[in-house]
């Protein structure tokens, strides 16, 4: 009796420090808060690993991607509701110049770009400070998801 | 003989709460931006995480071989060899060739021997306690799309990722740094081994050595996870590709952003990097060499 005790007890440890050590925000990027517009007549595909990540106000997660050159890309970010504004800016990995923040543009989610060369970009993500949010958290779920589409040729006047 | 049992599921607990307290160290220090940038050099910025948003071997796959070319079935790795790779290390390594040989055959459309080499990613990922994706759900979802390709080449890019974030969950990220280790290098062997008309080689020799960039990061996300000795071992071999691809000559121009037709932003300028017939029969070597020492038979 004594045995199967322990045995269940340990089990019960095993299964709730395997929950701890999981990540709380897998699969965010899937849910109701993360969407990409993607332009009518368009087909965008999946471009390389969309990541979920657990973050607080203020913090800068920054993602390395490569992207290659002759494609459309639309870039999503997210975070849980009422986490806004969230800030991006995409970073040339050589030379840190910025490439693109979306602050010009009022923390507009997702950016449609087209990159000419392959090249290696930072994407540094951040929850801005948002005073108005009612219930506030020390951590929250942040999404960020890279789409990508064969360059859309223009259409010759007729 | 109960009080032995104990012992022994005790001993077993701390064990596994070591590896785990281990492998966060390892996990935790992949979010911390200079290290990555330079791994001896410590330098902690906590306010700054660093994610590596690394690619399947059908995207780089698929962008080295932009138009659909022929199968050579005697390049990838065969299934028989499978059962002979006995330890984690090699089993993960040769899960990542498999992987990028399954990629392989799907963008040539070869369905035949897919759904073989499928089941041997299934087989070798459950070796390496990799549970919970390869149910019979997922199994059904291959064979019904066995006959759409582009679904197929979807699934197969979903499955790497899957597997990836299974193993980041469970803090096992040196597992997944073999596994993508063993699908970048069979993916550069395929895309090297693959040219076959000279009119088509500075194309694809020019696309293979834009790889670099992918190669860097995918360096620095595995060096993340140098404590473990098998990762340590496939660095020492990927340090003279890396050295490699460093050699090449670039054409560079200023990068700018610009806005085209339609208001579309363009992110223009960038590098065009330059192969001799020397790098590239270098390259070529180097991975026929490094592929071979990852798909013998371990000992």
């Amino acid at each position: 009796m004594s045995i199967k005790r322990t045995i269940t007890g340990l089990a019960l440890i095993f299964i709730i420090s395997n929950q701890i050590s999981s990540q709380p925000c897998k699969g965010f990027h899937e849910s109701k808060d993360c969407f990409v517009y993607i332009p009518e007549g368009r087909d965008f595909k999946q471009y390389s690993q969309a990541k979920s990540a657990l973050t607080a106000v203020g913090q800068k997660t920054t993602y390395k991607v490569v992207l290659f050159g002759g494609k459309d890309y639309i870039l999503g970010v997210c975070a849980e509701s009422g986490y806004r504004p969230i800030h991006f800016r995409i970073i040339d990995s050589q030379t840190k110049k910025v490439m693109y923040d979306n602050k010009d543009y009022d923390y507009i989610d997702s950016f449609n770009f087209t990159v000419e060369k392959t090249q290696p970009l930072d994407i540094e993500v951040q929850i801005l400070e948002n005073k108005k949010i009612s219930v506030k958290k020390d951590k929250m779920c942040v999404g960020i998801e890279i789409l990508w589409s064969t360059i859309l040729k223009p259409v010759p006047k007729k | 003989m109960n009080n032995r049992i104990i012992r022994g599921f005790i001993g077993i607990a701390l064990l596994m709460v070591q590896c785990q307290a281990n492998n966060k160290k390892a996990s935790n220090i992949n979010l911390n931006s200079d290290t990555i940038v330079n791994i001896d050099t410590t330098r902690i910025d906590t306010n700054n995480k660093v994610t590596y948003m690394l690619l399947s071997p059908n995207e780089i796959l698929g962008e080295i071989f932009s138009d659909k070319h022929l199968l050579n079935i005697q390049l990838i790795n065969p299934i028989s060899s499978a059962v002979k790779y006995v330890d984690t290390k090699h089993q993960a390594l040769n899960l990542g060739v498999y992987i990028a040989d399954f990629a392989y055959l799907n963008l040539n459309e070869n369905k035949t021997n897919a759904l073989e080499y499928f089941k041997t990613i299934r087989d070798l990922a459950q070796k390496i306690n990799i549970y919970g994706y390869f149910n019979e759900g997922f199994f059904n979802r291959i064979e019904k799309n066995m006959a759409r390709n582009d679904s197929l080449i979807k699934i197969s890019q979903e499955m790497y990722y899957s597997m990836s974030d299974l193993l980041e969950n469970s803090s096992r990220q040196n597992i997944f740094a073999l596994i993508s280790s063993g699908a970048l290098i069979e993916s550069l062997y395929l895309s090297s081994m693959n040219i076959t008309k000279m009119s088509e080689y500075k194309t694809i020799a020019g696309k293979i050595f834009e790889q670099k960039y992918i190669f860097d990061n995918f360096y620095a996300f595995t060096s993340v996870y140098k404590n473990d000795k098998d990762v340590r071992s496939i660095l020492r071999q990927l340090d003279t590709l890396k050295k490699i691809l460093d050699e090449a000559d670039k054409k560079s121009s200023e990068k700018t952003v610009t806005q085209g037709n339609d208001n579309k932003v363009i992110i223009g300028g960038g590098d065009e990097i330059q192969v001799t017939d020397k790098l590239f029969n270098s390259f070529k070597e180097n991975v026929i060499a490094t592929r071979q020492e990852i798909v013998s038979i371990s000992k």
